[in-house]
């Protein structure tokens, strides 16, 4: 309240009201309330073999209904039958119409008016039954509901670590998106050493923007080119088999391999521009100096250029790993059914499985690890969020 | 200088040693932007291809330019572009409204709980994106509002608008208030200092923060996909043409979409050096002025001195 005031004084009414509005919406109707929604979400649980009882009563109702209607168009159809007193029609009014108790008495084309009535008498029997089993189901249908309500509970997430499907792909996630980190790293280091360091001025400003434009290609196209070359016919199998590595063409997309490739492709520059921003502002004397002081080029990366590195190698790692963990196009495009992403599995809850709440449990845990694996990094590498925001 | 300790070891051919391991990182760079560019190049290669189904680089059987026309012929297509202009253009207007009052707010709030502000508003950068799609879903579907354009368009500002708050922060941290203060001692009111003084200092701000916005919206689909429902965009629908059943068609739109990012990219390099020259003359200038003063007012202390 008082900082309101504060800024009132200084910045007048209106533009108090547009900042402190503008702040709210989006800190609480767009940041805090969506993700509380979704933990709600999340908690509530509700119990498949009840929800399948409950559409199993619904249907069995259903039919019951049905026989009812049938049954009584029967009694009305005899009845006529009987006051007509005639046998001759009777033998039409069993054909094509249910029939509960087969065929005796209706195709017997001289029923006799004695025979019509037991065989009303029995129909009404019948429909008495009907109406017993319907008020039974009924009953047993609000049972039901309430037994497959939403309720809270944690039961979403102890589904995902009893689930033999899932959990292995949810664990496969968390490994593969380590890999693509430590392959982006690796890869990526040199690079944006080179390009901080040993490259004169034009040059980096040249390759830099030649960096750029991939960074800026969208992800699906990215995605859509190893597509291309990973496919059955693509340039990679034309070029294994042309130059006779291969006998016949590598099916990539069957296993997790395209998807690797894929992701390191995708989120590799990720990793480049956070390392060379930090790699940027080492004083170019300190390894000048150690050099001279004899030491070995990797004792200069390890004790000179790395620590100095570490908070842009940190966001270069939060960002490849969240990236990855949490992408849905790479996998989707380059994988098979047999190489599910964990994204792919919450994606089916939501628009396939029908689950919301199995699928926020799950996201919610996706985004724990990320959190965790933020929080892992930034212990590891001493940095702060303020450092990991630049 | 040079390591000694590998000519040693190369033994009798140490010139070749030197020669790679001098040659080393340039080699490492040259393979590396080829691992960067050369998909991007077989995939517009593609789109000139005569072969149709599945899109190839090699064999290259004839020259065409058909798939361009059969991409501006495609209806459904065209469509969801224009669904990502809409969505584009809310997530400008909602970003930059939201990301500045954020950054004003975080740049001259001065109370302790400005770095729990920061910490949450910059969170969304560090979400997944599918985690954002997903919860605003969540949220405005129990509201009774399923997914689709709106939602995306909000799902999408939710993250970028974080992006707009860190370039205004950037930018405001450069600003003198002293400037605002002296417009309020003139007599200005809070609205004139705001739309004559503040704004006209954010405007290559704006300008940016907002092309960044509407490329990143236009682009994003790990988001989208979750909040989008029934709708599509054109990074739904190229996703799903180029899983399902690819053409050159999506190749032809690769080759649109790559030029204008080369484009894009080489004005944005060209004004950016025009920028960094300008501020270079701007401070040489106030240097010069800060000298001139201070020269002036030696000057005045002599000549009190003197009398």
């Amino acid at each position: 309240m008082e900082a309101i005031s504060s800024f009132r004084n200084r910045y007048g009414a209106i533009l108090t009201t547009y900042v402190f509005v503008g702040c709210a919406t989006w800190l609480i109707g767009m940041i805090v309330a969506p993700q509380l929604l979704m933990v709600q979400k999340s908690l509530m649980y509700s119990d498949p073999a009840a929800a399948a009882a409950v559409s199993q009563t619904k249907a069995s109702t259903d039919r019951l209904f049905v026989e009812k209607g049938r049954a009584e168009r029967e009694v009305r159809k005899v009845e006529a039958d009987i006051q007509a007193g005639g046998a001759a029609e009777a033998d039409q009014s069993g054909g094509g119409v249910f029939n509960p108790f087969g065929s005796s008495g209706n195709q017997n084309a001289g029923a006799s008016v004695e025979e019509l009535e037991a065989r009303r008498d029995e129909l009404i029997a019948r429909l008495g039954q009907i109406d017993d089993e319907i008020a039974a189901n009924d009953s047993a249908l609000v049972d039901a509901e309430k037994a497959a309500q939403p309720r809270l509970g944690l039961q979403n997430y102890f589904e995902l670590f009893s689930n033999d499907a899932n959990r292995p792909i949810f664990f496969k996630t968390i490994w593969s998106s380590i890999l693509v980190t430590l392959i982006a790293l690796i890869v990526c280091y040199p690079v944006a050493f080179y390009l901080a360091v040993s490259a004169s001025k034009e040059t980096t400003a040249l390759l830099m923007l030649g960096l750029i434009v991939p960074y800026w290609v969208n992800e699906i196209l990215r995605t859509f080119s190893w597509l291309m070359l990973l496919s059955s016919n693509g340039l990679i199998n034309q070029a294994l088999i042309g130059i006779g590595l291969a006998d016949t063409p590598i099916d990539w997309r069957s296993g997790n391999s395209a998807v690797l490739i894929g992701m390191v492709y995708a989120y590799i520059l990720f990793m480049v521009f956070p390392i060379y921003n930090t790699v940027e502002t080492l004083d170019k004397n300190q390894i000048e100096a150690a050099r001279d002081l004899g030491a070995p080029r990797w004792m200069i990366h390890w004790t000179v250029v790395i620590p100095h590195a570490k908070p842009g190698i940190a966001v270069g790692c939060i960002m490849t790993f969240m990236l990855a963990a949490g992408s849905y196009a790479v996998p989707v495009m380059l994988g098979s059914t047999t190489s599910k992403w964990f994204t792919e599995i919450i994606y089916d809850q939501f628009y396939e499985g029908g689950n919301w709440g199995l699928g926020s449990a799950y996201a919610f845990v996706l985004l724990i690890t990320c959190i965790l694996f933020i929080m892992m990094m930034m212990r590891l590498f001493r940095v702060n969020l303020q450092d990991i925001a630049k | 200088m040079t390591d000694t300790t590998l000519t040693h070891r190369t033994g009798s051919i140490p010139a070749i040693g030197d020669w790679f391991m001098e040659r080393l990182p340039g080699i490492y760079m040259v393979l590396f932007f080829l691992y960067m560019f050369l998909p991007l190049v077989f995939m517009m290669i593609a789109a000139f291809n005569t072969t149709a189904v599945p899109p190839t680089a090699l064999p290259f059987e004839g020259f065409t330019l058909k798939w361009f026309g059969a991409l501006f012929a495609n209806a459904p297509l065209l469509a969801a572009i224009g669904n990502s202009l809409v969505i584009g253009l809310g997530v400008i207007v909602l970003s930059l409204t939201l990301g500045l009052s954020g950054a004003l707010l975080i740049t001259r709030l001065h109370a302790r709980s400005k770095s729990a502000l920061y910490a949450i508003l910059v969170s969304p950068l560090l979400t997944p994106g599918i985690i954002l799609g997903i919860s605003t879903l969540v949220f405005w579907n129990s509201a009774g509002i399923p997914g689709g354009l709106f939602v995306a368009t909000l799902a999408q500002s939710t993250f970028i608008a974080s992006y707009c708050m860190l370039m205004f922060i950037a930018r405001l941290q450069r600003f003198d208030s002293g400037l605002e203060e002296a417009a309020l001692d003139l007599g200005a009111s809070h609205q004139q200092v705001f739309w004559h003084v503040t704004v006209p200092f954010l405007k290559p701000t704006i300008i940016t923060a907002g092309l960044i916005a509407f490329l990143q919206s236009f682009e994003n689909f790990n988001t989208t996909v979750f909040a989008i429902g029934t709708e599509t965009t054109l990074t739904i629908k190229l996703a799903a043409l180029a899983r399902k059943t690819p053409t050159p068609e999506v190749n032809a739109l690769a080759v649109i979409f790559i030029a204008l990012t080369v484009v894009m990219a080489i004005l944005y390099e060209v004004k950016r050096r025009s920028d960094a020259a300008r501020e270079k003359v701007m401070a040489e200038r106030a240097k010069q002025a800060e000298k001139e003063m201070v020269s002036l007012d030696i000057d005045k202390v002599a000549a009190t001195t003197a009398a």
